[in-house]
């Protein structure tokens, strides 16, 4: 990673303002929070001329309460299931006024897609609506205190599904389903490839049309894990392939980003509380559940 | 567009206050600044290198060490042992890169800015790097400077101890022209205490004098037969060798020791066409000599005998030697902190060579010293003669410290410390392996550097090791970790979530906000170095 490389004088002294953040510090995300990072991000990507909906999630408190918001951005809160079709609604508004230069963003958790407003996602996908869907996937409803939802993955902890009886089902797969939408683009990400985001993002905004971004987004609250460990954890989950980056354009064409050596989802899972009451059987369960999804993920890349 | 929902929106509560810990920002010392012998500022001059910025590097070097090239050919590098790269690839090849800004300096001629001399010359008995290297800072802290030297060439040791296969003259004269170049005066064949007084510097004008005298004398085997013709003084040798001489050694030659002058003496014998036997009373690991010099010298076919001692020398009537060997065991480890080699009984051997070279190193030879300086203070003396180390590094550290500690004493006022904290003894905790995040560094080997292959060495005394190009220096530069230093990466700022980390314009760094910083610690985690910690939020 070249930004590793780091400069040694006063490098960036020339380029004041370069660095100048829209996000403000004092919002209200737990310390730790993965989300915080990509929104940082995601603004310096997209730049001014953007507009926030944002559904009921984590993300509506860490903006801060009205009038005060955190965003720098106009930001459209909404109900919780209309993430998609309120994104669109604004993007008509834009429309009638004669603004095309606004990118649309519609910043979602993971119930907030997978779950309750994935019908308005997956009608927007048929209408192709212009909007960017930035899914950040916390892997439950953090919001209100750690509820299961369809991406929580199976052998979790949550509130809803006790340690002595951890989440059965495992995590949809919304890469397919988008994917059988044969929206333009898909792509997941993590934050500890900061530069493969960056690169995500940039090719999401300069598309037309419904594209999403499935952001791996570690919740210490929610996971039970070192709040240090954020970054720690969105590698992990790479390589150990528990969270493949790739990418799928127009539905068709699937690409893999990363393929690092491979480290065994133990490493991944073991900082985790939330997989702490996991049996050996249970950890060789997601163990084969991952080699299965990295297979079949394989699959449709070498079809491509 | 519409009007941003938070415009004249109440103010963000300072969410710093939710934090019990703390991260702050702290340089650790990088293992190899810590172990290098003249107390470089090793990652800066790599961070430096990396950039190109072989100037600002040289500058540097030069605060601690006025002889890269020499050091980057010669030096035991003692700073790569604990280099923290060597779990991922090897350790970063800092000597090569050393010896690379070296013979930079020296194509570009470069010689360090030098004020405008004080009143208050100062005399240095001796021109081994100890000597030579204290008149360097002493001209640097603006003393006029001359140099007395007994022999009729300067250099000491480096000149007359090392051979040309492992640094070539070229080099050495090379290093010594930047002194010149830098006015300071150099007095040949004069002998402190024979044809040089302290009345004679006295009445010269000079402030002070520093004495840089070496070691001079061999230590002796202590056993019957040690002055017989045929034994001989392998410093003096040496010294002939370097001269030019062609000393008539021929046939077998056992050499006695296992440092430095062992080794040489055994290389250079055999690249006359001698068979040279090295009889040690310890064994291999206990060797002082340099492991590489004793690799290479192995690889160059030197025949060794470890736990073997001599007793005794005779000669016989074909014209050669006789030498008794005794076996050795070890016992409990000595005040040297190395295994005591015990004979054992009845283990006796003879060995029959032409030549014995007497090579045990060298001891302080008494009387050189006077009681008393120019100003009636205590006499300074640096480098092996102040029992400071016995490597030219540690020599040329010790001649450094002593052009500060006089010029301080005679101008009554500390120099300026431009010096690096490792060269001031300022060492704070030592970045550990452990410490850094990996996850940031792919495994990269380290380039062999250019070395003639044994057959190549034979019958010349060419420079035996190359030099790395100057694509291979930068690569190692960058892959240098920079342990437990700030290189301005910009991971904590990219990876904090509250915005905490800012750049502090006009002030080259990074700064937390600890209105702001929640304390995660993800900056600290994430750092690739270590330059980042955390303690309580009220430790400070
Ligand atoms: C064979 C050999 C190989 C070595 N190899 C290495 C190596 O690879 N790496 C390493 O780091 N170290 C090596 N060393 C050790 C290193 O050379 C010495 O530690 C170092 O040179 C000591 O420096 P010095 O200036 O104190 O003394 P010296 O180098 O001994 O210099 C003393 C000088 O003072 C002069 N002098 C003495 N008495 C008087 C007097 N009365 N008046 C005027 N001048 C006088 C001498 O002629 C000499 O020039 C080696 C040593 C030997 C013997
Ligand atoms: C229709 C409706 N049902 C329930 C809620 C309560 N609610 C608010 S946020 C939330 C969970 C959000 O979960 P997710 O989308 O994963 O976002 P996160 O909180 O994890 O960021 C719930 C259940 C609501 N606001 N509206
Ligand atoms: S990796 Fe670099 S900073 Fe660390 S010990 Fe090695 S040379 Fe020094
Ligand atoms: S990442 Fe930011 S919030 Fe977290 S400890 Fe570091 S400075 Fe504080
Ligand atoms: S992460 Fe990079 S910029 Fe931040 S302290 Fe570490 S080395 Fe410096
Ligand atoms: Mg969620």
């Amino acid at each position: 990673m070249n930004h590793l490389q780091g400069g040694f004088l006063p490098h960036r002294d020339g380029e004041a303002g370069a660095h100048k953040e829209t996000l403000s510090p004092g919002h209200l995300a737990c310390a730790g929070c993965g989300l915080m990072p990509a929104v940082k991000l995601l603004q310096q990507v997209l730049g001014p001329r953007t507009i926030f909906v944002v559904p009921a999630c984590c993300y509506s408190v860490i903006d801060g309460a009205y009038p005060s918001s955190a965003t720098g951005m106009p930001v459209m809160h909404c109900a919780f299931e209309t993430a998609a079709s309120s994104a669109s609604g604004v993007r008509a508004g834009l429309e009638t006024l004669g603004i095309r230069d606004v990118t649309v963003v519609a910043l979602a958790g993971d119930g907030g897609t997978f779950d309750i407003g994935l019908q308005a996602l997956s009608s927007a996908a048929e209408r192709n609506e212009d909007i960017l869907y930035f899914c950040y996937d916390n892997e439950a409803y953090m919001n209100t205190g750690i509820q299961r939802s369809s991406a929580t993955p199976r052998f979790s902890w949550t509130t809803t599904t006790p340690e002595a009886i951890p989440k059965a089902e495992r995590k949809k797969d919304l890469g397919a389903i988008l994917a059988a939408h044969r929206i333009p683009y898909f792509a997941t990400a993590s934050l500890a490839y900061p530069e493969d985001l960056r690169r995500k993002l940039k090719t999401a905004k300069e598309m037309k049309g419904l594209r999403v971004i499935h952001y791996f987004c570690p919740c210490p609250t929610g996971w039970k894990s070192d709040p240090r460990h954020m970054v720690r954890l969105a590698r992990l989950a790479v390589e150990s392939r528990v969270f493949p980056l790739h990418e799928v354009f127009e539905g068709e064409c699937w690409v893999l980003n990363m393929d690092p050596q491979p480290v065994p989802a133990g490493k991944y899972l073991e900082l985790q509380g939330r997989f702490g009451g996991r049996t050996p059987d249970q950890e060789a369960a997601i163990q084969k559940e991952v080699d299965e999804n990295w297979k079949r993920l394989m699959r449709k890349v070498k079809a491509c | 567009m519409p009007e941003i929902a938070a415009s004249g929106g109440a103010p963000l509560p300072r969410t710093g206050l939710w934090r019990y810990l703390e991260p702050y920002y702290q340089d650790l010392t990088p293992p190899c600044n810590n172990a290098c012998l003249t107390g470089e500022d090793i990652v800066t001059q790599i961070r430096l290198v990396q950039e190109k910025r072989f100037q600002e590097a040289v500058e540097l070097l030069m605060r601690v060490n006025p002889f890269p090239a020499i050091l980057g050919r010669v030096c035991p590098h003692p700073c790569e042992t604990p280099c923290n790269r060597k779990a991922m690839g090897g350790a970063v090849s800092i000597r090569q890169m050393e010896r690379f800004l070296g013979d930079w300096a020296i194509n570009q001629e470069y010689c360090p800015g030098i004020p405008k001399a004080n009143g208050l010359p100062v005399a240095v008995i001796g021109s081994g790097p100890a000597g030579l290297s204290c008149a360097f800072y002493l001209r640097t802290l603006g003393h006029p400077v001359t140099v007395f030297e007994k022999e009729n060439l300067a250099g000491g040791l480096l000149r007359f101890g090392i051979p040309e296969f492992r640094l070539p003259r070229n080099i050495l004269e090379a290093e010594l022209s930047r002194l010149e170049r830098m006015g300071i005066q150099f007095e040949l064949e004069k002998e402190f205490g024979k044809n040089l007084t302290l009345k004679d510097l006295t009445s010269s004008g000079f402030s002070e004098v520093v004495f840089a005298v070496g070691l001079g004398k061999s230590r002796p085997l202590g056993i019957p037969g040690e002055n017989l013709p045929q034994v001989v003084d392998g410093v003096q040798w040496l010294k002939g060798l370097h001269r030019g001489q062609r000393p008539s050694v021929r046939g077998r030659v056992a050499v006695i020791g296992g440092g430095n002058t062992a080794m040489d003496c055994a290389r250079c014998l055999l690249r006359l066409g001698v068979t040279p036997i090295v009889i040690y009373r310890r064994s291999k690991p206990q060797m002082p000599a340099l492991p590489e010099e004793i690799r290479e010298a192995e690889e160059e076919g030197v025949e060794f005998r470890f736990l073997t001692a001599p007793v005794s020398m005779d000669t016989v009537p074909e014209g050669g030697l006789r030498i008794v060997l005794v076996r050795m065991k070890l016992g409990e480890r000595d005040s040297s902190g190395r295994p005591k080699p015990i004979p054992i009984p009845g283990s006796e051997e003879e060995l029959s060579v032409e030549f014995v070279f007497k090579a045990l190193g060298e001891i302080v030879e008494e009387g050189p010293l006077p009681p008393k300086n120019l100003q009636g203070g205590q006499v300074i003396p640096c480098g092996d003669c102040a029992g400071k180390g016995g490597t030219a590094a540690q020599a040329i550290r010790s001649g450094r410290e002593a052009a500060y500690a006089l010029s301080s004493r005679i101008q009554g006022v500390s120099p300026a410390p431009s010096l690096p904290a490792q060269a001031r003894g300022i060492v704070l905790e030592v970045a550990k392996f452990k410490q850094l995040n990996a996850s940031y560094f792919n495994k990269e080997p380290r380039p062999p550097a250019p070395l003639l292959s044994p057959p190549e060495r034979a019958g010349h005394f060419r420079e035996l090791q190359g030099a790395l190009p100057e694509s291979d220096i930068l690569s190692e530069a960058a892959r240098c970790f920079k342990c437990g230093t700030c290189n301005l990466c910009g991971n904590c700022e990219i990876f904090c979530p509250d915005l905490a980390i800012r750049w502090e314009a006009g002030k080259g760094r990074y700064s937390i906000d600890e209105d702001f910083c929640k304390g995660c610690g993800v900056c600290v985690e994430e750092c690739p170095r270590a330059a980042i910690h955390m303690r309580y939020a009220d430790a400070q």
